[in-house]
């Protein structure tokens, strides 16, 4: 990196770490110890005709305003001018940056503005980012895929000048979130090699090397790196707590008909080990090898997980490490923890919206709303 | 408001009808005759299932006339010198064991076509050989419809890209594209004689059916280079297209030994075979409504066609489909469903899947290439092949595989 740009760069991140709960705004909303209840529901989602879109749920109204952009969307990230990031799905070369109208309009979908974001020369977008403390710096994961290396792509938040980047010290960077602290950056490598030449193809899944990487957000040096006994189980999404606890839900790359994983979640407490979230074989076997997005109940100490290919949502009581049970639901894919209602939201791939409230025992569930005409994607974000 | 404990079952009112479904009351008025019903009544039963399979595998008199054209695909294994005549389908392995069905997948269905291919390969590889001795235009034509063979025998295995057909990738030394052109040309100027080590070493994107293709058909070679690419004055063009052409057979004989090797003990479980070739089918059949054909269609971009240098992308896509009928007629897996899931809405299911791929593989070849068709904006012809393939993906993504418990979506191509 230039050092103007270094300087650049440390001028944002360091405005940041002072006034971090003003700047991280609602891509922090999962570490919050207790947002205000959101309003808004945004996720990328497909029609099922095709095409590709970026929605703006009113959670009371269940008011949708569809934003039609030209990539499939994966992770949102809300920007400090009120814009929303949506990262394209890897591996993509440009993400979409939307400005909905006030809330007060009642403009379609139409009238929201569109931003592309092209990734730098040699790099595609791997579906996640995240803000500073400030919100001033927007990290990006992204894969340097002639060099095969993992990177964060470090832009203004603002005006998306690029300043720089920073290694993720593996391969296949998915998800990315700020913790608590505002100075320290978790990453999740996948651990997957890809090349755009080859699509979607997974290149070296016999010696692929996924981990668990905190970086300084100020200056990309490595802190600490953890991985799992499987080297086949992709750690690709994340939740952070308040309390800096780190939830990892898990993508299985061996052939779980001849060797099964031994979980598909992993958990590991502040400053302790990761380690996977204990379940038994059989009530593994739904969940098809797969993972998808996972939110945490502080109060209840409960992580939910989607498993979209198992169509049931598993929760885990944490600090005790038990599996609690899980439920179906039709292809869940995001989940988000709604303080206020002591529930967990999720989307599915119906077009529905449910939430969900765990218990010891039970779990019950509620339609909130459904849209015949939306697949939602993996990840939704509440504001 | 529903509660629910330990291990739930699917039947929870948390459980909405999803959206499929809703798609399942209208595909009728969607897609007319999509799901028109056997005139027989079928059995229900295990073992009636079974011998029903005999008659589902058979002609279908709702099947339109043979209206190819002159161009039409040819018969799997017509005019590939060595290419082993194939038994008659059995469809009773559904009815025996679990691994009966897997035997009849990998020798009836999956061994063939890498059979075929290895020979349209080596075929090829003779051709250019001989083409190379004495080039003239003749000659050149035998090495091109040897091309087009091959081509056609490797889209006929594009619903098996798994397992041996992507260890160490390659398929993509079989078929890569868009080729690496700068790669390709750099070569051509290559003091050295070209062998099959330099152009392997070159990488998947100048070797393979497309940089072959792209050696035979590309029409900037045509005017004034192609004149001299095969001169024997200047050989380096013959000494490229038997070297890549070398290459193939090679690549073909590895997964076909590699299936050899494996037999049936590839597969875990019948569920297991099942889920992925379901997954392979429906990615085969959704490059043809995207990739292969669609976007170029919709977009009005015919460069985007796979094999418009050769103006061959309706017959190699034909032959792709005609792969996957293969593998459910042949393989089994006709059978097989019909044996695990007697249900009646199962069963119209996969008759509508095998009508529909029926019809696909007859629908008429045009005169003119796609690429042309598509460059004079008259694409009439072109659109039953959209058609048919997104029923297809219907029937198959959206009906037939949640209902034999195939999740479709993730895969090598999905995820996150």
């Amino acid at each position: 990196m230039h050092d103007a740009k270094r300087r650049q760069l440390l001028q944002l991140a360091g405005a940041g770490i002072l006034g971090a709960a003003a700047g991280a705004g609602m891509s922090q909303a999962r570490a919050a110890n207790a947002p205000p209840p959101p309003s808004w529901l945004f996720s990328a989602c497909d029609h099922p005709d095709g095409g590709h879109f970026l929605t703006r749920l009113e959670l009371n109204s269940g008011t949708r305003q569809n934003r039609r952009t030209p990539m499939r969307g994966h992770a949102l990230t809300a920007l400090p001018d009120g814009r929303m990031l949506m990262v394209g799905r890897r591996p993509a070369f440009e993400s979409a940056i939307v400005a909905f109208p006030a809330a007060s309009a009642t403009a379609t979908g139409a009238d929201a503005g569109l931003t592309l974001l092209q990734a730098t020369a040699g790099r595609h977008f791997d579906g996640h980012g995240c803000l500073s403390a400030s919100g001033e710096v927007l990290f990006t994961t992204e894969n340097a895929y002639e060099r095969k290396r993992g990177v964060l792509g470090i832009r203004d938040s603002r005006t998306f000048e690029h300043l720089g980047e920073y290694e993720t010290h593996g391969l296949d960077p998915h998800d990315i979130q700020l913790m608590p602290d505002g100075k320290t950056l978790v990453i999740a490598n996948g651990g997957i090699e890809q090349h755009p030449d080859f699509g979607r193809r997974k290149l070296n899944l016999d010696t692929m090397q996924p981990s668990l990487v905190y970086l300084d957000a100020d200056s990309g040096r490595k802190i600490d790196e953890y991985r799992l006994p499987d080297h086949q189980l992709s750690i690709r999404h994340l939740v952070v707590t308040a309390g800096a606890d780190v939830g990892v839900a898990l993508q299985y790359e061996g052939n779980r008909y001849r060797s099964p994983p031994a979980s598909l979640a992993a958990w590991q407490a502040g400053g302790g080990e990761l380690q996977l979230l204990p379940v038994e074989p059989e009530a593994l076997v739904p969940f098809q090898g797969y993972m998808a997005d996972l939110a945490y109940d502080p109060g209840r100490d409960i992580l939910a997980v989607t498993s979209p290919r198992g169509n049931r949502v598993a929760f885990w009581k944490v600090r005790e490490r038990h599996f609690l049970y899980d439920t179906p639901l039709p292809k869940p894919c995001g989940i988000t923890f709604l303080a206020h209602q002591a529930a967990f939201l999720v989307s599915c791939g119906d077009g529905s919206l449910r939430t969900l409230h765990p218990a010891p025992d039970t779990v019950t569930g509620r339609l909130q709303h459904r849209f015949a005409d939306s697949i939602w994607d993996n990840h939704l974000l509440p504001g | 408001m529903h509660q629910t404990s330990g291990k739930p079952a699917r039947t929870s009112s948390l459980w909405h009808p999803p959206w499929h479904f809703i798609l399942l009351t209208a595909l009728p008025m969607l897609l007319p005759g999509l799901l028109q019903a056997e005139k027989k009544p079928l059995p229900a039963t295990r073992t009636e299932a079974a011998a029903a399979a005999a008659v589902i595998s058979g002609t279908d008199a709702n099947l339109p006339a043979d209206t190819r054209g002159s161009n039409a695909a040819q018969a799997p294994d017509a005019g590939v010198p060595g290419a082993v005549p194939e038994p008659e389908p059995d469809n009773t392995a559904a009815a025996g064991s679990q691994s009966a069905f897997l035997q009849q997948l990998v020798q009836q269905g999956i061994l063939p076509l890498y059979r075929e291919l290895e020979a349209a390969t080596r075929n090829l590889q003779q051709q250019a050989e001989t083409f190379c001795h004495q080039p003239d235009t003749a000659g050149l034509e035998t090495v091109r419809q040897a091309w087009s063979t091959a081509m056609q025998a490797w889209a006929r295995t594009d619903g098996l890209l798994f397992g041996p057909a992507i260890e160490g990738q390659r398929d993509f030394h079989i078929w890569f594209s868009p080729v690496k052109k700068q790669i390709i040309k750099r070569l051509l100027k290559q003091a050295d004689p070209l062998t099959p080590d330099t152009v392997a070493a070159a990488g998947v994107g100048a070797q393979g059916l497309a940089t072959l293709e792209y050696l035979l058909f590309d029409p900037d070679l045509d005017t004034p280079e192609r004149r001299t690419l095969f001169n024997p004055e200047n050989p380096q063009g013959c000494h490229y297209l038997v070297a890549a052409s070398t290459l193939l057979p090679v690549h073909a004989a590895s997964i076909r030994q590699n299936w050899e090797q494996t037999g049936a003990g590839f597969f875990v479980s019948e569920q297991e075979a099942l889920e992925v070739l379901v997954n392979k089918f429906y990615q085969s059949i959704e490059k043809v409504s995207v990739s292969r054909l669609g976007k170029a269609l919709n977009d009005h971009k015919p460069y985007q066609l796979d094999n418009w240098r050769s103006g061959q992308s309706l017959l190699v896509i034909q032959a792709s489909m005609d792969g996957i009928q293969r593998l459910l007629d042949r393989g089994g897996i006709h059978a097989c469903l019909l044996a695990l899931y007697p249900a009646d809405e199962v069963r119209q299911f996969i008759s509508a899947l095998r009508n529909q791929v029926a019809f696909f593989r007859r629908l008429p070849i045009p005169e003119q290439s796609a690429f042309a068709l598509i460059r004079a904006d008259d694409t009439e012809a072109l659109q039953p092949y959209l058609q048919r393939a997104r029923s297809i993906q219907l029937i198959l993504g959206i009906h037939l595989a949640p209902l034999i418990g195939v999740n479709l979506g993730f895969n090598d191509n999905d995820g996150d």
